[in-house]
């Protein structure tokens, strides 16, 4: 059964539904440091893509190590290759959200 | 037994907030396609269209209708409250999630708009084109979905009772969160101590027909981590000569479970059992048969309910009329002497289905083919008969099984293969598929 853009996008919202307050509580101070940046021409400076890169790997690896356990499950589950492959693309897609979202806010240190 | 209706006009105001602040995040990843998932623009009708049944299907189709409808009354009949995720339902009663997990509320779900009488249908009266509820009141309708689920029959098997689940050794995981966790209180207490477990299916359709072998697989998988596997005989007792209607899986399993020591004991098809004595009889080819256990999974037959059983709209001859299901064309969903009735979900008698991933497949269909009824528009919808198992080997691994009317696989991902267990698909379990659900029941997947 073939899956529609909008039919993923319905149950990623539905996963993170308990969460969308902070979600949007984040989103909303990321606008704000967004353009308090761009106003003070200091956004996404170097130090501040490095922090964020710092908190993305992080949260990657986080995720990667984790992702069994909140399963409850362990990586001696893991019994073919796509599932390492699956497993490193979720992981990637957190690291990349992490860095994302905290790159407004990071831009904010001098 | 009479008992007052009330009826519910939902409140759009929290539920707007709510979309607003989803459609947010959603706009933000995509935007905003959740908005409009229909290709076509809503049909404009005066047309009454009574739903009866708030379980997955129904409030699919609520949902769905009341955006491809403009100016319609929507009814939706069903007196229960609470709303329980079904496929949980395995989960629970092997310990691996908390009953609460598997708990809601019907009204999250319920869209804008929709009159919700809370009352059971008594009566339907399809010739006069009306369904009566257990109040008495009389509800016409110019066209009906028919979404009830199934009745558990518990009687059928003799000596056997709801209030027994979670005593002497019986479980059953359909129908309750309360009776899910009371298996799991057995299949704990089993694995513990050991002895004989009989793990039975039912004659005839059942809904998820996987989750007996499920709940079979996951006690052996508990009594291996316990270190507790030598105590336990445990024996699983198809009604016939298949485990499951897949072939491939089929064939699959017929190696798995005696390879985990689980003995297959064809055509033993439960017919009563006597707690006392823990004892259990099958109705073989060669008379009956007692057997002693110390455990056992109770899977009793399954019909539709009885109102919608005993009324015109049930199966009057054929393979389905044992089960008393909705009469529906396979493919369209509409019932074949009544047109103005459509059906989904659990209470149909079709040759595939009685799984949440089923209504998944169903409900679009039907809605699509109602809404082309109400303007004259040929039926484009089709159901091929597509329904899915994530069958649970073991915890922490599975086989997502999805296959059709012709019983050949149709993986929605090209990148799992549909022969072999491995994580991702238990990951999709244990953590995904609830999501898929709730989306569903918002009519967005």
């Amino acid at each position: 059964m073939a899956f529609s853009l909008g039919g993923i996008l319905a149950v990623l919202l539905e996963t993170f539904r308990p969460l969308l307050p902070f979600f949007i509580g984040l989103v909303a101070v990321d606008v704000l440091a967004t353009a308090y940046g761009l106003h003070r021409g200091s956004f996404g400076h170097a130090k501040a893509r490095r922090w964020a890169l710092i908190i993305g790997v992080a949260a990657m690896v986080v995720a990667f190590v984790s992702g069994p356990m909140l399963t409850q499950s362990t990586f001696a589950d893991f019994s073919r290759i796509i599932d390492w492959v699956l497993l490193a693309g979720m992981s990637l897609g957190v690291g990349v959200a992490g860095f994302i979202l905290s790159l407004p806010l990071a831009s904010l240190l001098k | 037994m009479s008992q007052q209706s009330k009826s519910t006009r939902i409140n759009p105001g929290r539920r707007k907030f709510l979309q607003a602040s989803g459609l947010g995040l959603a706009a933000t990843a995509g935007g905003g396609v959740l908005t409009s998932p229909s290709s076509h623009a809503a049909v404009q009708t005066s047309a009454h269209i009574v739903i009866v049944g708030a379980g997955a299907a129904g409030l699919d189709a609520a949902n769905r209708l009341s955006r491809e409808l403009n100016g319609a009354k929507i009814t939706i009949i069903d007196s229960r409250v609470e709303h329980i995720y079904q496929p949980g339902l395995t989960l629970v009663a092997t310990g691996i999630w908390k009953p609460q997990k598997v708990m809601d509320q019907n009204a999250r779900y319920m869209p804008d708009g929709v009159d919700w009488i809370q009352a059971r249908v008594a009566e339907f009266d399809p010739s006069a084109n009306a369904v009566v509820t257990d109040a008495g009141q009389r509800i016409n309708y110019d066209y009906l979905m028919v979404t009830t689920g199934l009745q558990v029959n518990y009687d059928a098997v003799e000596g056997m009772s709801p209030d027994l689940i979670g005593q002497m050794g019986i479980g059953c995981v359909y129908d309750k969160p309360d009776y899910a966790a009371r298996t799991w209180a057995m299949i704990d207490q089993y694995t513990d101590q050991g002895g004989v477990g009989l793990f039975t299916r039912a004659q005839g359709p059942v809904k998820c027909a996987g989750a007996p072998l499920k709940v079979t697989m996951l006690t052996e998988d508990l009594f291996e981590r316990k270190g507790t596997r030598d105590r336990g005989e445990m024996y699983y007792t198809p009604p016939g000569q298949k485990l499951f209607s897949q072939p491939d899986i089929n064939e699959f399993l017929k190696e798995e479970l005696p390879s985990r020591g689980i003995t297959l004991q064809w055509d033993h098809p439960l017919v009563g059992i006597e707690p006392e004595l823990k004892r259990a009889t099958f109705a073989t080819p060669n008379g009956n048969e007692r057997i002693d256990y110390d455990f056992i999974h109770v899977v009793p037959p399954m019909q539709s309910p009885e109102p919608l059983a005993n009324s015109e709209l049930a199966w009057q001859s054929g393979s389905f009329a044992a089960g008393h299901w909705m009469e529906v064309d396979q493919y369209t969903l509409q019932h074949p002497r009544f047109t103005n009735v459509f059906g989904s979900g659990d209470c149909v008698g079709t040759p595939i289905g009685k799984t949440a991933a089923s209504v998944k497949a169903q409900v679009p269909v039907a809605v699509s083919n109602l809404v082309s009824s109400i303007a004259n528009r040929e039926f484009a919808a089709r159901y091929t008969g597509y329904t899915s198992c994530p069958l649970v080997t073991r915890k922490g691994e599975a086989i997502l099984v999805e296959f059709d009317y012709a019983l050949d696989m149709v993986p929605s991902f090209p990148f799992i293969n549909p022969h072999e267990k491995h994580w991702f698909p238990w990951m999709l379990k244990d953590r995904m598929l609830h999501s898929a659900y709730n989306a569903m029941l918002r009519g967005r997947v």
